[in-house]
């Protein structure tokens, strides 16, 4: 009787009945080619865990293992979202966009989105200014340089009409990375999301700085139309200082 | 804030080696797997009334890192072009320790296989879920699941095989 591949690797996963394992187990002992088989099934098994395995051992990152301390802030957010409130949810984040973002928020303009407690809920109305603002306005993401304590991604038109960029601003050992769009004669913050760098580490910034976090990834994506500008259309768009196609037609 | 909330934290903070074991088999670089954790823990956080306390809740977070990382393959797929990482040459460098190496060519066959399968690999023989148990966390039927698995597990063998460390049964089934 044939054995497929399939029956020997749910033998391997432990997943046959005790009835057919005996009866496998007959089979296999009477065959080199079914012997060899399940060993290369052990096997693959065997390197996966052993080359994933070592993961379990090493130290949690800080930025993981805060979260759960970091529980508390969020169950306030999900009591204050019950009852109507106004409540303002600060933290270390809110405090890091004022100084990002160039402004002096006033708390009651900057809340922190509860679903997504990291990042800023769309709609905030939090605007772009000081270093940000010129690096939005002026800079093309072909001019800048790795050292850049303000790197800009990708520049795209969104489905608003408006022209969005994305952008991480490092400061420390943190950065905040998010999404603007140019708004009338400013850039409206869409999205913002903390990005831990590692200690003094410039390979983690240099990865930082080419991969935004997922959700700023999330809400450009949502908004994008097309694709993003490529260098010559970025630099029209700058040249026209960001004004809507739509508007200007 | 009651009893069990409080422990709610705590209990998917002792469930975070998994789940980056299950990131670092999904992706291979080490920051975009921590990413993926951590937009998980995030979510489990604020969705935590969705989980019934009679079921796992390492099988709930692996669902919720799975459905996370499905997002991020999707939003992925059309942004990978502009944000691709510098140089990837630069990961397994001359200082490489035999370890590295085999994480490295395990990770890069894994990326290899098409999403679903990866995952079910990933799920049934990383994670060491039954296939019920991992046909829950992936929202497909069991028979869908073995396929897949089944699959991914040839695809594996015979990409790990060309590598020339190991023996591929190559005779099928007849």
């Amino acid at each position: 009787m044939t054995v497929t591949d399939e029956e020997l690797m749910a033998y391997v996963d432990g997943e046959l009945d005790a009835a057919r394992v005996e009866s496998l187990c007959q089979q296999i002992a009477a065959s080199a080619d079914l012997t060899r088989r399940v060993a290369d099934q052990q096997a693959l098994r065997g390197r996966l865990r052993h080359a994933l395995d070592p993961t379990l051992n090493e130290p949690v990152p800080s930025r993981l293992t805060d979260l759960a301390s970091r529980d508390r802030a969020i169950d306030l957010a999900l009591a204050a979202r019950r009852r109507p409130s106004r409540s303002v949810w600060l933290s270390g984040l809110a405090l890091a966009a004022g100084i990002v973002l160039g402004v002096a928020l006033g708390p009651a303009l900057l809340k922190l989105d509860s679903e997504q407690p990291d990042s800023i809920a769309s709609g905030a109305d939090v605007t772009a200014g000081g270093a940000l603002e010129d690096a939005l306005s002026r800079r093309l993401a072909s001019e800048q340089f790795a050292s850049d304590p303000i790197r800009l991604g990708v520049s795209f038109l969104a489905n608003s009409g408006e022209y969005c960029r994305t952008f991480i601003s490092r400061r420390g050992d943190d950065a905040l990375a998010g999404m603007a769009c140019r708004h009338g004669a400013a850039w409206r913050i869409d999205a913002l999301q903390s990005v831990t760098i590692g200690a003094g580490s410039s390979d983690g910034y240099r990865q930082a700085a080419t991969s935004l976090p997922p959700l700023v990834l999330q809400a450009a994506e949502a908004s994008m139309a097309g694709e993003p500008l490529d260098a010559r259309r970025e630099a029209e768009a700058r040249d026209r200082h960001w004004r809507s196609p739509a508007a200007t037609r | 804030m009651n009893r069990s909330d409080a422990n709610f934290g705590e209990q998917v903070g002792a469930l975070l080696p998994r789940l980056r074991r299950f990131a670092r088999a999904l992706t291979r670089h080490p920051q975009d797997a921590d990413d993926l954790v951590q937009l998980s823990v995030e979510r489990a956080l604020t969705r935590r009334q969705q989980w019934r306390p009679d079921s796992s809740l390492t099988n709930w977070m692996l669902g919720i890192v799975r459905n996370a990382w499905i997002d991020e393959t999707r939003s992925r797929r059309r942004w990978g072009a502009v944000l691709a990482p510098e140089d990837e040459a630069a990961e397994v460098g001359d200082t490489g320790t035999d370890r590295d190496i085999e994480l490295w060519s395990i990770q890069s066959a894994l990326e290899r296989l098409p999403e679903e399968q990866r995952l079910a690999v990933a799920l049934v023989l990383v994670e060491g879920l039954s296939y019920r148990e991992a046909a829950q966390v992936m929202d497909v039927p069991i028979g869908t699941l073995t396929s897949r698995l089944a699959r991914g597990r040839l695809a594996l063998q015979s990409m790990l095989a060309d590598q020339g460390t190991t023996r591929v049964a190559r005779e099928d089934k007849r």
